[in-house]
């Protein structure tokens, strides 16, 4: 109660509706997904406080989840990533004359489901905190070696060339000043860069610019789009509550689950969500057709999922997959340490947010679907005019953290090689997850041989460290064996 | 992937690698007990040569969908260098020409780029773009853009 109350503050209140009407918008414009637009918004959080923040950046996220549904269905344009699978059939139910269906159990759905999750994350949160306030050093860098390596394992390209970007990533986190002996490290003299590469930067610049620079070079042509149809029917009739009952409360429980596993989120939840209700259907040959199954399981997995991915950033202080690293890096910036003693320290910001999302997922069901129109509309702004204009606003972005030119530098010369390892077969997710976790997983890591004398047996010793790390031993054997990984799982968006 | 496309990507790793272990040397690398500055570098380093020359060593396949088979850094298209370029120049004429001027000078080779073909819409466009934004974020938001000249001038 005490979290509905201070989420239904006014200030807090305006920010969860910035935040979601904006991650709708952002969900909705093909071309930058939660990840570039996030980067964007992060450098705006700044000056507010860490609750409104987190309301903010949240409801970005889970916001972006709803918008991504109503490109793909209308235009068979993925809005953003997570939103793919809804294309194969949402697009044929509009074709079809049943967009208004589409729109609304996708809506629906997402809304269910992300309730859903917001109760599984505040059931589930404090049961975890209690059993991880118990680890230590060894095992918190066990914990997020296994998240690159799990993330590395379900990107694009090759595993060698993930692990390059995880490691060029922790690289990166460590230029500035060594926190122990208080010695420059890999500044090569530059005094703007003794305090470190700015995350919001090299965020704005490895996936909003970035993913401009390859825009721009696709597609310069207008794209505006003509809708033909007038759409009508939001509401599912009840033959459409009867078959999508069963998908909906799957792909909650899948979402959810998906979303708490590192290098798992709203993508991975979305395309298991397909593959399982195209499993159980009796008519799997259906799915591609048009069935509203095809629509309510991913939609809401997508959703759920980004409920549970906040479980290992809450409790753990791990983030599960890149988005969560920019909310952990937003946090640290706000001197906030997520982990076990988050919810004690913090509990005011945690129990925040979670009334927050309660009330975000109203507000994005009733926004949606009378806003359809709107976006509608703004999917008509030719991208000659789109992107150079959301470029402008990565440049103003990065500059506004610090009120310093090097840091647009470093936005441009990011996005640059952003571009150059994208079009190279590199993911650059890997990248972000590691110079988040970087000053982390080093602290831990020369805590925890300190501990041991210098013996590294202590990640042995200790079976939580043990069974963690031999996990992610075992992920990388696996995949060394089979020699090529999941493919088609893109991080970058 | 070809052979020499592996070589040139492994080349640059291996380089990267190198750079950062001399670094890390330099800063003292401690021991295991008592780890410095260098320490976690250095190993990073390590990590990165050992990956670089699994790169070069890798078996050679066929393009899978979705893999743009291209070796760094060449086959960078213009469009993007030319953009690439036009940032680091809006950063080093930023404080002097202040943030309007170098944002319109920006938006009016960027629109350009994109496809806009009219100089009379490229300019408008670019003068809303940068006004508007200065009034939002500026103005608005309280932002504190470089004046430069233009707005030293008007002040």
């Amino acid at each position: 109660m005490a979290g509905l109350e201070a989420a239904l503050q006014p200030i807090n209140f305006f920010y969860c509706f910035i935040g979601t009407l904006l991650g709708t918008l952002l969900g909705v414009l093909p071309g930058i997904g939660p990840l570039a637009g996030i980067a964007l918004l992060l450098p705006l959080t700044y000056g507010l406080t860490p609750t409104a923040a987190m309301i903010l950046l949240a409801g970005v996220y889970y916001g972006c989840q709803y918008g991504g549904s109503t490109t793909s269905i209308l235009m068979n344009v993925p809005g953003e990533v997570s939103s793919i699978v809804t294309c194969l059939d949402g697009n044929k139910m509009a074709k079809q004359g049943r967009a208004g269906a589409a729109l609304g159990i996708a809506a629906f759905g997402s809304f269910i489901a992300g309730t859903g999750g917001v109760v599984g994350l505040m059931l589930i949160s404090v049961p975890v905190a209690k059993v991880t306030v118990k680890f230590g050093p060894p095992e918190f860098f066990s914990l997020m070696v296994l998240a690159i390596v799990i993330l590395t394992s379900i990107s694009r390209g090759s595993t060698a060339k993930a692990m390059i970007m995880a490691v060029l990533g922790f690289i990166l986190s460590f230029i500035g000043i060594d926190p122990v002996s208080g010695r420059e490290r890999l500044t090569f003299g530059s005094i703007q860069l003794t305090s470190g590469i700015e995350l919001s930067s090299l965020a704005i610049g490895l996936f909003g610019v970035s993913e401009m620079l390859i825009n721009m070079e696709e597609s310069i042509e207008t794209t505006a789009i003509q809708l033909k149809q007038k759409i009508k029917g939001y509401l599912p009739t009840l033959k459409d509550w009867r078959m999508s009952a069963g998908p909906i409360t799957r792909g909650t429980i899948v979402g959810f689950v998906t979303g708490t596993i590192p290098g798992g989120g709203a993508i991975v939840a979305s395309f298991v969500s397909y593959a399982l209700e195209k499993r159980l259907s009796k008519h799997p040959e259906k799915f591609g057709t048009g069935t509203i199954e095809g629509v309510a399981g991913p939609e809401s997995a997508n959703n759920s999922a980004t409920s549970g991915a906040f479980i290992p950033l809450l409790t753990m202080g791990i983030p599960s997959n890149v988005i969560m690293a920019l909310l952990l890096g937003a946090l640290m910036i706000h001197g906030i340490r997520p982990g076990p003693l988050f919810l004690v320290e913090h509990k005011d910001i945690f129990w925040a947010v979670i009334g927050s999302m309660y009330i975000g997922n109203v507000m994005l069901l009733v926004l949606n679907l009378p806003l359809i129109p709107l976006w509608v509309q703004l999917l008509k702004v030719p991208n000659r005019i789109l992107l150079p204009t959301i470029l402008l606003i990565c440049v103003i972005g990065s500059y506004s953290v610090n009120n310093n030119v090097f840091d647009i530098l470093v936005m441009a010369l990011a996005g640059i090689a952003g571009y150059v390892l994208r079009k190279s077969g590199y993911e650059v997710a890997p990248l972000c997850l590691a110079f988040v976790l970087g000053p982390t997983m080093e602290n831990s890591f020369r805590q925890a041989l300190i501990m041991s004398d210098g013996s590294f047996s202590i990640f042995v010793t200790r079976p939580i460290a043990a069974v963690t790390l031999a996990f992610a031993a075992l992920a990388l054997g696996v995949l060394a064996i089979k020699g090529r990984k999941i493919p088609g799982v893109q991080l970058d968006t | 992937m070809t052979k020499r496309k592996r070589f040139i990507e492994s080349a640059v790793w291996l380089a990267v690698a190198a750079l950062v272990a001399y670094k890390s040397v330099e800063l003292k690398l401690g021991t295991f007990t008592s780890p410095e500055a260098g320490f976690m570098p250095f190993l990073a380093a390590l990590v990165l040569a050992f990956l670089g020359l699994l790169i070069f060593f890798q078996k050679d396949s066929s393009p899978r969908e979705g893999d743009h088979e291209v070796s760094l850094p060449l086959n960078v298209t213009p469009t993007a260098l030319i953009i690439a370029s036009l940032l680091v120049v809006f950063v080093v004429l930023l404080k002097t020409l202040g943030y309007l001027i170098s944002s319109f000078l920006l938006m009016m080779f960027l629109f350009r780029l994109a496809g806009n073909r009219k100089w009379m819409t490229v300019l408008l466009n670019s003068f809303l773009a940068a006004t508007l934004s200065y009034l939002l974020f500026g103005v608005l938001l309280k932002l504190d853009l470089p004046e430069g000249v233009l707005l030293g001038l008007l002040r």
